[in-house]
């Protein structure tokens, strides 16, 4: 199963890539995903991501296939699916 | 509430073009004369949302934006000159929508948004765009557009990167809502190109004026978000809660 991450805003370069494909497995929700992720990254993104409870930052939006996510809602994840991590950003 | 307010023959010359847009018509230019809009602030994004309803014929502007132009505001700030640095961004700013649009109302009011100001601001207008650098300001405006029924543009930017939104009192959550805190990473100074600026306060100009005329479909529960790098555009879909 293949499952396309991207990051956007800040977490590009927190991630230090734009966009991954990863293979977690069937049975995986996008919370267990974007846990995954942040340990595979490790510092500076897991901070971006995760507080210390190791849910999603409220400064961060996630959605599945252009869908955001309830963090408290466990959404599984199907072969192709994309999932996009987005920073809050601000004008200037 | 807004009061459309009825063309002279100088204005039907000048709105000509887009008076011949499928419904919106002389209506929707009436609709556009009568509206007042605050934009905040009037740098790289709220420049040009600034210039583009003066151009569509927005019959007032309230622009807050405390400070004097600097050399680093001259890449994307639009509405800012070169002989202007040193000197009131609102000033310039005002002066030059004038010179495009002499009917044009416009309040310039050399402040930030602040606690003491939001209220009387927003008071004041029909519709704000948020087009400010830091999250304080976004969230004053948007907790005071909530308070008063104001529907309220969102724009966004960050190196090549965009996010456009538009809350509707009853319809959608604002901005506070949608990001309960403040990112602690965020810094005012941030990279970005004029480009990029300039297309998304394009974009929150169309929005504004299309919440204004009701034409179009503005992007309420969604987030437009595009990447100019890779020319790449989604909407995303905001969930209710």
């Amino acid at each position: 199963m293949k499952v396309k991450i991207r990051y956007c805003g800040q977490l590009k370069q927190a991630a230090g890539c734009a966009a991954e494909e990863v293979d977690p497995g069937s049975g995986l929700s996008a919370q267990e995903l974007i846990a995954g992720a942040a340990a595979r990254h490790g510092e500076p993104l897991t901070g971006y991501l995760l507080d210390e409870s190791g849910r999603l930052r409220p400064t961060v939006l996630a959605f599945v296939n252009e869908e955001q996510i309830d963090w408290e809602t466990p959404r599984p994840l199907g072969d192709g699916d994309e999932l996009v991590f987005m920073s809050a950003i601000a004008g200037g | 509430m807004i009061e459309p307010k009825s063309l002279t023959d100088e204005e039907r010359a000048v709105y000509e073009w887009q008076m011949w847009v499928p419904e919106f018509g002389e209506e929707g230019q009436e609709k556009l004369k009568g509206a007042s809009v605050l934009i905040s602030r009037i740098g790289g994004l709220g420049g040009v949302v600034a210039y583009e309803l003066a151009a569509a014929g927005v019959g007032r502007l309230v622009l807050a934006h405390a400070g004097d132009v600097k050399p680093s505001d001259l890449n994307r700030q639009l509405l800012m000159t070169h002989d202007g640095l040193g000197k009131s961004r609102v000033e310039s700013a005002a002066r030059r929508l004038r010179e495009l649009n002499p009917r044009l109302e416009v309040e310039a009011v050399a402040e930030n948004i602040n606690e003491g100001n939001a209220a009387a601001l927003v008071g004041s207008v029909d519709l704000v765009v948020d087009c400010a650098p830091l999250f304080e300001e976004r969230f004053q405006m948007n907790r005071e557009a909530k308070s008063q029924g104001k529907p309220l543009v969102e724009c966004a930017m960050y190196e090549m990167e965009a996010q456009l939104t538009t809350f509707l009192p009853g319809e959608t959550r604002y901005l506070h809502e949608l990001y309960p805190e403040k990112p602690e990473w965020w810094k005012r100074e941030f990279p970005v190109f004029g480009a990029v600026s300039g297309a998304v306060g394009c974009m929150g100009a169309m929005e504004a004026i299309k919440v204004i005329s009701g034409i179009g479909e503005p992007l309420t529960g969604e987030l437009l978000v595009f990447d100019l790098g890779e020319m790449r555009f989604h909407k995303m879909k905001l969930g209710p809660s």
